[in-house]
């Protein structure tokens, strides 16, 4: 990869050999004139212009000199991504220490030249260089890269802003490793955000559905700042039972309640000087909300049981795939904890809105599972990854990953992976979305009352894809009862999947039953008794005809 | 400060330059490590031995020359309908101009300013020069880290005074 080239228009770093060494070292690039190797750190090559000519003692701002730089060797501009400028040029007789006394119009030279490049080259991409502080030019309409406090970081989202880069020489300035395999510029964008407010302290929002790398986008800002010699703690805020989450994130005392034996510091304090990671902050309870919202004000943690509050330092990202101002709305998020958690939004699209980063992504995960599996060589035929990338991914990129996981699953070493195999992947892949839709869904406490588990299981049925050959949609209209109990027991089927420990496979029916219905007397039961059960409660109109005409309309509607 | 038009004269390209090469360049924005690897280097020898104290007697001559150097009287030399008057209406001309000014512009306090600052200034430096100049070594550069902190504090202070002082004749 070619490094991006950077045309410097200022007279002092022609002039005075340390001056350009200088930021030649702050801006991390290579002095194309003077350099003997690259170095790995580079950023970018420079070539430096002083936009003088010099007759005896006698130095001349000159725009031509200027002009002919900046056309470089495709006479349009074009060699830069960048061109830098100089905002005042000293010129004019050379006094007795070798310095030029100056001229009236050096002050305005680098705005005059900036207005005539703008007229002779439309498309040049030129940032004024500045000696004020960063802070100072920031709401100016013009962009300015300011020379004090320049540091590779600052020079790098220069670039970013505001070059003329390719895809790889993007990547490069984020930083990006094989392990974020994204190349869509949209989400490179989502990145470059997130590198301009990796350094500070506010806490940061990041907004997107489920499995679209909300994560990856969390460590990477941790990794980017200065923090990230500190933990980086992950809390999945869904996946905590309601009356445990304050004790997890806040810690107990001994004693604090019945299975407490003996005190445990909260994931604030485990966290502490490092950055928090508060992935579905949506699910938090609202009594909760309002401890954490405490924390982030005061900066203080008071453990479960305990007295005295703990001083922590910890910089906390927050993760939703949640509409928060309906949740606001509806009375279940604060909206003066949305108010502070969101000082820095970014929002991270679907798989579907970024195709390009479908294939590096596939080739990511397939590279870690043949690697885990011990295969080695299997590789995509061309078709294949043409298929992946028709695919509308509703699990976004953990379906991608499923998918992936699945094909490496059936394929021996050093095969490759066709069309055929993508599609008959993708056909059983409304399994993967539905468990994508399943984990999207808010779902609700295990003790939800009858009407919210029936509420819940209504919203999972209206949102669960439907396959183009699934037989409920041919051979006529279904008779409604047949349909319901098929799709009931899919649903249910899929739900009660939700249940099934991760660590030995079995299901905990119990609390599928308790969570589907509500309802203990149904405890012990299987799929079929609480499909029964629902079935009788439709009979007593407590779900309505038209309530599952309607589900099946949307259905045949969706298909 | 009114500068409508911001009309050149000779102490604005000196105030520019002192400004924007000197003190923006070439102090404020330089790094304590950046001075360091200049010192072991001796690339800034001629530098900070010739140029910097130039670059103080430029600016001590700007605090002399603010006060006339930015006043309105200097025009009416330089309007070509203000020449055919008598000497002696232009010279009134020019002193009415000038106490109007004076008196609105408050340029005294300001040159006072800028002289005081320098003086600081000028103090902090010939102590930095002292430390510049000692054999390179660890022991020595901490305490020129420590000088050129001072340095730029001062610097910083001056630059702030630098930043009131106006861009062109000033009109009462």
């Amino acid at each position: 990869m070619n490094l991006p080239s950077v045309l410097v228009i200022d007279d002092q770093y022609v002039l005075d050999q340390a001056e350009r060494q200088t930021f030649i070292d702050h801006a991390s690039v290579i002095d194309t004139e003077q350099c003997d190797g690259i170095h790995d750190s580079a950023l970018a090559e420079a070539v430096f212009c002083s936009g003088q000519r010099r007759d005896g003692d006698v130095i001349t701002n000159d725009y031509e000199v200027i002009h002919t730089a900046v056309a470089g060797e495709t006479g349009n501009g074009s060699d830069w991504a960048l061109v830098l400028l100089d905002v005042r040029f000293d010129s004019g007789q050379v006094d007795e220490v070798g310095l030029p006394k100056g001229q009236p119009e050096d002050d305005h030279f680098g705005e005059g030249v900036r207005k005539r490049l703008a007229l002779d080259f439309p498309d040049l991409l030129l940032v004024m260089l500045s000696g004020k502080k960063q802070q100072e030019l920031r709401d100016l309409d013009t962009p300015y890269l300011s020379k004090t406090g320049l540091t590779p970081r600052e020079f790098a989202l220069c670039l970013l802003c505001y070059g003329r880069l390719s895809v790889d020489q993007r990547r490069a300035l984020l930083g990006l490793h094989d392990n974020i395999a994204t190349y869509s510029p949209h989400t490179l964008e989502v990145f470059r955000e997130a590198l301009a407010i990796a350094d500070s302290a506010m806490p940061v929002l990041i907004m997107g559905e489920t499995g679209t790398g909300k994560e990856v986008l969390a460590r990477y800002i941790h990794e980017s700042s200065s923090r990230n010699d500190k933990p980086f703690v992950a809390v999945n805020v869904a996946a905590i039972p309601s009356e445990l989450v304050e004790s997890e994130l806040f810690g107990h005392e001994k004693g604090a309640f019945t299975d407490a034996k003996q005190e445990r510091p909260g994931r604030f304090l485990q966290a502490s000087d490092g950055t928090l990671f508060l992935d579905e902050i949506g699910d938090m309870p609202v009594a909760t909300q309002a401890k954490v919202l405490r924390v982030l004000q005061n900066g203080e943690v008071l453990p479960v049981g305990g007295k005295n509050t703990l001083s922590v330092d910890v910089r906390v990202i927050a993760a939703t795939s949640r509409d928060l101002a309906a949740m606001q709305k509806a009375g279940a998020f604060r909206e003066d904890l949305t108010r502070r958690i969101s000082s820095a939004t970014l929002i991270i699209p679907p798989l579907s809105e970024r195709t390009e980063d479908i294939a590096p992504i596939a080739r990511m995960f397939l590279e870690k599972y043949s690697r885990q599996s011990g295969k080695e060589g299997i590789t995509f035929a061309e078709e294949a990854i043409a298929a992946l990338k028709n695919h509308p991914y509703q699990g976004n990129v953990g379906e991608l990953e499923n998918i992936v996981q699945w094909l490496v699953s059936r394929k021996g070493t050093h095969s490759v992976i066709s069309a055929r195999d993508v599609k008959e992947a993708l056909a059983g892949s409304f399994v993967s979305s539905a468990a994508a839709t399943r984990e999207k869904n808010d779902t609700p406490p295990f003790n939800s009352s009858e009407a919210e588990g029936l509420a819940w299981l209504i919203e999972m049925i209206e949102s669960f894809p439907v396959a183009k050959d699934d037989p409920l949609l041919h051979g006529g209209k279904p008779k409604i009862e047949k349909a319901i109990h098929v799709l009931l027991q899919r649903m249910a089927g899929a739900a009660l999947e939700r249940f099934r420990d991760a660590r030995n496979g079995n299901l905990n029916r119990q609390a599928a039953m308790q969570f589907l219905t509500g309802d203990e007397t149904l405890k012990g039961k299987g799929p079929g008794r609480v499909i029964n059960e629902i079935m009788k409660r439709k009979a007593e109109h407590r779900i309505t005809e038209e309530d599952l005409l309607r589900l099946m309309e949307k259905w045949k509607e969706n298909s | 400060m009114f500068t409508p038009w911001n009309i050149s004269c000779p102490v604005n390209i000196l105030r520019g330059q002192l400004k924007h090469t000197w003190l923006e360049n070439q102090v404020c924005n330089k790094s304590t490590d950046d001075v360091a690897n200049l010192w072991r280097t001796r690339s800034w020898d001629n530098v900070i031995g010739e140029f910097f104290p130039y670059r103080i007697n430029q600016s001590m001559q700007l605090s002399n020359d603010m006060v006339s150097g930015f006043s309105p009287a200097q025009l009416v030399d330089q309007l070509g309908p203000l020449q055919n008057l008598p000497d002696e209406s232009r010279s009134r001309l020019k002193e009415v101009l000038h106490s109007a000014y004076l008196e609105s512009s408050g340029i005294s306090t300001l040159s006072e300013l800028l002289s005081q600052e320098l003086e600081g200034f000028e103090q902090e430096f010939s102590e930095f020069i002292t430390v510049w100049n000692v054999e390179r070594t660890d022991e020595n550069e901490s305490a020129l880290r420590d000088g050129w902190n001072q340095l730029q504090q001062v610097a910083n202070s001056l630059l702030a005074v630098f930043e009131t002082l106006p861009k062109g004749v000033v009109l009462p």
